[in-house]
């Protein structure tokens, strides 16, 4: 088992770890040939899952790895301690003269992950290294295999959702109303955040001219009827997942498409960079809450 | 809300809610979070209590609106009673979020860079900052959130449409509630026995001065003739402030002087003193961090009534030709507390 990459990226590898750490303690890389995916499979006490793959060539530079499963390698790390090296490394020296590598390597019986920094500068220390370990728990392939991207239904809706930041300030004041948000959008460009209060008040905000993204269907997806585009699809969220998930702002710059599957659950894709680079895509997974009286 | 089959009763609406927001901030006390608003011709008045200790009023005028209109409700009976206004009661702190639901009402938790508090002129010394009147000079980092408010009338909720781009809007629909007797605090206007105006400022800075834990404030008003100048020593200040708190006792003096206190009348030559909750008066830090002047009265009673004015840029004319409005107020009224 095998594994060593140069990380070219500090600055988006760095970006995706905090937008994990938000959501869970633990998280779950995995390291294929083509790409990188962190995985929070068990979610959180919201019950936010993400799923993220990144291509390997955005992170890093002369990859490799091996393994007897297929040269995948599964480990579980934990967040915070990701997040501090990364953000030790995306400070020490500087971007242009810096060279990370990062590798599996052992530490008395423990597995770690290894990042050493160097800068080629020679004013910056003379060559200096600096070198951080993290734990990480190795995950065996029968374990993995148990761990399943959840199952949703056909979304009824995908849009492209207005600035995250944005979003955040209005969800911000919905709390205030209700710790239970209603996210819907319809086929015609608009999205509503939305809150009441027991006594009746309500503040409802509604974007409009959003665009859709074309989705191609499955193959074996049977035909769709044609929707009445300007039918609201919704579902009933906990402001809380909801805020955890728009903490994702600090990804610079982002894209989000929100999917919704009415009263199931919203799936947020966050594609890092522009859409068309195909850096690659955080997904979260964010449960519906369900009340007596909805619907 | 075009084609409705009644007429509302208030329509109000601003392209900036700011000075709004700023106002309200005012009488915004986290314990009480019921408000009535009183509407009429004139404006609207918003008044909250506080712990039965404090009546707290805003006045806004019509003439901060960029658009008011008041259509007189036909009561069931038929007649039109002299001098009636609605009266209905909602949740301050709800209309206070949806007022901020852009992050354009400054109501905080949206970032203010530190840059902008250094930047400006006087120093800062604590977080009540980003009302409407302090930054006069547009925000290139916030746009205006533009507010339209509709009522229907009794029995319907309190309508908000606010939006701050073309492509969002928001709806917030705030129930009202019939509002319970108001509190009365029964200041006597024919018995002012002090009456001082000095700058928002000066009794701001004082006031932030004083240990927050002091329960008690004092306010001695002394008239010069009192000060007998046959000691030939110190001369009693005129107005007074003092607080007992656990770490000692704090005075703040003003004095005599024009530039402090621009006015300073009183009924007789008796010096004028009274004792009130300091967590009243503490109440009003935000609203004098608005206002430019305060104006102070305290009956014969003891009755205590603080207004601080805050000036607004004006949208419209009078309907009436009389005197132009350029300033809302806030006014605080709150009784003494019995001597020990």
């Amino acid at each position: 088992m095998k594994f060593r990459a140069a990380v070219t990226n500090v600055k988006h590898f760095y970006q995706v770890a905090q937008s994990i750490e938000k959501v869970a303690k633990k998280c779950i890389i995995r390291l294929s040939p083509a790409s990188i995916e962190i995985i929070c499979p068990n979610g959180n006490e919201e019950g936010v899952q993400v799923w993220s793959k990144i291509n390997q060539e955005d992170l890093f530079s002369d990859y490799r790895v091996q393994s007897n499963a297929a040269d995948t390698i599964c480990a579980e790390i934990a967040t915070d301690a990701l997040v501090q090296v990364l953000r030790d490394l995306a400070s020490s020296g500087k971007v242009e003269t810096r060279e990370t590598v990062m590798k599996l390597a052992k530490k008395g019986t423990d597995a770690v992950f290894t990042f050493e920094t160097r800068d080629h500068d020679q004013t910056w220390a003379k060559g200096l290294t600096v070198s951080h370990s993290v734990r990480v728990q190795m995950i065996r392939p029968v374990e993995m295999e148990k761990v399943k991207e959840p199952l949703c239904p056909d979304p009824d809706v995908h849009i492209v959702t207005p600035p995250l930041k944005e979003m955040r300030v209005v969800l911000d004041r919905l709390k205030a109303y209700s710790s239970k948000i209603r996210f819907s959008a319809n086929n015609s460009g608009e999205l509503t955040l939305s809150a009441e209060t027991d006594d009746g008040e309500e503040l409802k905000t509604t974007w409009t001219d959003l665009v859709h993204p074309t989705i191609e269907a499955g193959e074996d997806a049977p035909p769709r009827e044609a929707p009445d585009l300007g039918q609201h699809f919704g579902a009933l969220m906990s402001a809380a997942s909801l805020l955890k998930f728009m903490n994702t702002a600090v990804i610079t710059p982002t894209t989000c498409i929100a999917c919704i599957c009415e009263n199931h659950c919203l799936i947020m894709y966050v594609y890092i960079g522009e859409v068309l680079e195909q850096n690659g895509i955080l997904t979260f997974y964010l449960p519906a809450r369900l009340t007596g009286d909805e619907d | 809300m075009s084609g409705a089959p009644r007429k509302e009763v208030l329509v109000a609406a601003m392209q900036d809610v700011r000075p709004l927001a700023g106002i309200l901030r005012g009488v915004h006390f986290s314990d009480k979070k019921r408000a009535t608003i009183a509407i009429s011709e004139e404006g609207l008045m918003v008044t909250v209590e506080y712990n039965k200790l404090l009546l707290a009023s805003a006045y806004l005028f019509e003439q901060m609106f960029n658009e008011y209109t008041y259509t007189k409700p036909v009561l069931t009976d038929g007649e039109a009673e002299e001098g009636f206004s609605p009266i209905l009661e909602i949740n301050l702190s709800l209309l206070l979020s949806a007022l901020d639901v852009f992050g354009g009402a400054g109501l905080g938790s949206v970032i203010i860079s530190d840059k902008d508090k250094v930047s400006k002129g006087r120093a800062r010394r604590d977080d009540w900052d980003g009302n409407g009147m302090d930054r006069v000079e547009p925000d290139d980092r916030k746009k205006a959130t533009a507010m339209r408010l509709t009522w229907l009338g009794k029995g319907h909720p309190l309508c908000l449409h606010l939006t701050d781009a073309p492509n969002v809007s928001t709806v917030c629909e705030l129930t009202t509630f019939e509002p319970d007797p108001a509190m009365d605090v029964p200041f006597d206007n024919g018995k002012v026995a002090a009456r001082i105006i000095m700058k928002s400022s000066w009794l701001r800075d004082a006031l932030s001065e004083i240990d927050p834990k002091s329960s008690k404030l004092t306010m001695i008003c002394t008239p010069p003739q009192a000060h007998g100048s046959n000691r030939g020593g110190k001369r009693k200040a005129t107005f007074k402030l003092k607080a007992v708190g656990n770490l000692g006792t704090t005075t703040m003096d003003y004095p005599d002087d024009k530039d402090v206190l621009e006015v300073a009348e009183f009924r007789s030559e008796e010096p004028v003193s009274f004792t009130y909750p300091f967590e009243c008066i503490a109440k009003s830090v935000p609203a004098l961090r608005n206002s430019l002047k305060t104006s102070l009265r305290i009956d014969s009673e003891g009755i205590l009534s603080l207004q601080f004015m805050i000036p607004f840029r004006q949208h419209r004319m009078s309907k009436d030709k009389g005197v132009a409005r350029s300033q809302n107020f806030i006014e605080f009224m709150c009784a003494s507390l019995f001597d020990d």
